[in-house]
């Protein structure tokens, strides 16, 4: 009885012990689950190792086949190409903003831009802002926080980020699927 | 090395099962980063997908999310030019109500529509109460022209049988046939849709007032100014209003007391130039909710929540004030020495749309405060943010 009594509390410790030792990791662990079209190319950009560093108001010869690093500056120290067509306080002023230029999209389509931290993700062609298509984000994500769908146009476009806590973001951009 | 008995591991796996069911720690699904279409294994996960679904919409450019964004707590961030965010604009790209588009975020606690044992309409949703619940409310804008615009509800039952995500949980969570029947379907993407408006994402409870009710946070000395201000009957007396729970301060308090009032609000006379409005057309609010009609309750709107206030202007039922000091003042103007002047025009604030039953008695109770005090309740307001906008805030 006693034995037995001894197994049981033994089973019970080892049960929470492994359940504390479980607990943080899952806790901390991101959750990218439950976007509504796929970004499993932008998540394991985003976490790749390569992405190209620019500073706010760059210009990128062609589209990117991995995440651009995007340097902001202070929203009220910066004016964007094109005004974001957002209220106020839907950015903020503590916050951070910038954009950069891809000089021609080789084709027109669907597209698929996706930002790494809060913010507000535009896309612009010709002067003028482009109404998105749909849109997905899962405050859980730590790898992609939005996509955004938009059909765009050949030529040259403008990729504008606003209303960002950090200073520094990462974003993709690529033909949906 | 010693092995584990195979039995002892079983256990222990029964024991971490029973864990997980008791305690939800360890959900049965894998953790992994799949980011494949998702399931919609629960009530909540549908509501949210058809909360985000734009094919709701007659053109399937507009969804819930539109005009209720998560990014800036559940309200409109579209300026729309001159329309300067006072209402939205519909599916069409053209159209625009008249009334603001107000914040989903906590709006679940809003209590059913009810006419109270003293006669007085009470909770529902939208400005004028007309939806008793919020599954009514949830199934108003798919089929409002000036919204998502679609022509009746069997339209919108076509548009989820194209889904066969939707085509599979419907009858898993409602029934088989669910989707045959127009009314049950529509009746329970209503439900969907409530369900997801009431799950933590739109109430997190996590401002820096639910903080420091809780010991986690500590407000500054304007602050904790304003908030006295707030709650004292003899000077804000904001509490007469704004507050579901009683006097004094309570956790989980969304501040509404969801009654109605007339506290004068001038017509937006902008929005009427732009939404094609025709001439003499007056919102009459409450009066117009058949289950509250009458004479008196023309011009009487919901008492709004103030959670995320701060960042959820322009303000009042139709957006006439831009920022949260215009509408603190026009609170105070009635009193003997309130301000006269609207400080975003410059003029005498403007006649009511509706002078009749003007809670003209409960304005002139509001004394006028001074600009710190005022400065002091706006610090107060702006820590009812939840903690992901606080970077929001000037």
């Amino acid at each position: 009885m006693k034995h037995a009594a001894r197994k049981a509390n033994t089973t019970t410790f080892l049960a929470i012990a492994l359940l504390g030792a479980m607990a943080i990791p899952a806790a901390a662990q991101e959750d990218c689950t439950g976007f509504s079209f796929p970004v499993e190319t932008e998540i394991a950009w985003m976490k790749a190792a390569d992405s190209e560093s620019v500073e706010a108001g760059a210009k990128l010869p062609g589209l990117p086949a991995k995440a651009v690093t995007l340097k902001l500056k202070m929203t009220r120290d910066i004016a964007l190409p094109v005004k974001s067509g957002r209220k106020k306080q839907a950015i903020g002023g503590g916050t951070y903003s910038g954009w950069f230029e891809i000089a021609s999209l080789p084709k027109g389509g669907v597209y698929q831009i996706s930002l790494s931290h809060d913010g507000w993700i535009d896309a612009a062609q010709n002067g003028e802002l482009v109404q998105s298509q749909t849109f997905s984000g899962r405050p859980a994500c730590k790898a992609v926080r939005k996509s955004v769908r938009y059909e765009l146009g050949a030529g040259p476009l403008t990729v504008q980020v606003a209303g960002s806590p950090v200073e520094t973001v990462k974003v993709t951009i690529r033909e949906a699927n | 090395m010693r092995r584990r008995p195979p039995r002892a591991t079983a256990r222990i796996a029964a024991a971490l099962a029973g864990l997980t069911l008791a305690t939800g720690l360890f959900p049965a699904a894998p953790l992994a980063q799949s980011t494949a279409q998702p399931s919609l294994g629960t009530l909540e996960k549908l509501g949210r997908a058809l909360f985000g679904d734009r094919n709701l919409s007659a053109n399937r450019r507009q969804s819930c999310v539109s005009c209720h964004s998560p990014d800036l707590a559940f309200t409109d961030p579209k300026e729309l030019g001159k329309i300067e965010g006072a209402v939205s604009v519909g599916a069409d790209g053209r159209s625009f109500g008249d009334r603001n588009s107000p914040s989903a975020s906590y709006a679940s606690f809003a209590p059913e529509f009810r006419i109270s044992e003293g006669g007085e309409p009470v909770g529902g949703f939208f400005w004028d109460g007309r939806a008793r619940t919020l599954e009514e409310q949830a199934g108003g804008p798919p089929l409002n022209p000036v919204e998502m615009g679609m022509p009746d509800k069997q339209s919108v039952v076509a548009r989820l049988k194209e889904n066969p995500r939707y085509v599979e949980a419907f009858p898993a969570f409602f029934g088989t046939g669910v989707l045959d029947d127009t009314e049950q379907a529509y009746a329970a993407m209503t439900k969907a849709i409530a369900v997801y408006e009431r799950a933590s994402d739109f109430a997190p409870f996590d401002s820096k007032y639910d903080r420091s009710l809780r010991g986690e946070a500590m407000l500054t000395g304007a602050e904790a100014m304003g908030r006295d201000l707030f709650f004292s009957p003899g000077r804000g007396n904001c509490g007469a209003c704004h507050l579901s729970n009683g006097p004094g301060a309570a956790e989980k308090e969304v501040f509404s007391g969801f009654k109605y009032y007339n506290i004068g609000t001038p017509a937006n006379r902008n929005v009427r130039a732009l939404n094609g409005s025709k001439p003499g057309f007056v919102d009459v609010g409450l009066a117009a909710n058949p289950a509250a009609s009458g004479a008196g309750h023309d011009g009487k709107f919901r008492v709004p929540g103030l959670r995320n206030v701060a960042i959820t202007g322009p303000y009042m039922h139709n957006g006439i004030f831009k920022e949260l000091r215009t509408v603190l003042l026009f609170h105070q103007r009635l009193s003997l020495d309130g301000p006269r002047i609207n400080p975003e025009t410059g003029q005498p604030w403007d006649a009511p749309e509706v002078h009749a039953n003007l809670a003209a008695g409960n304005l002139k109770a509001v004394p006028a405060l001074s600009e710190s005090e005022n400065a002091a309740l706006i610090a107060f307001l702006k820590t009812l943010t939840d903690k992901r906008h606080e970077r929001l805030l000037d």
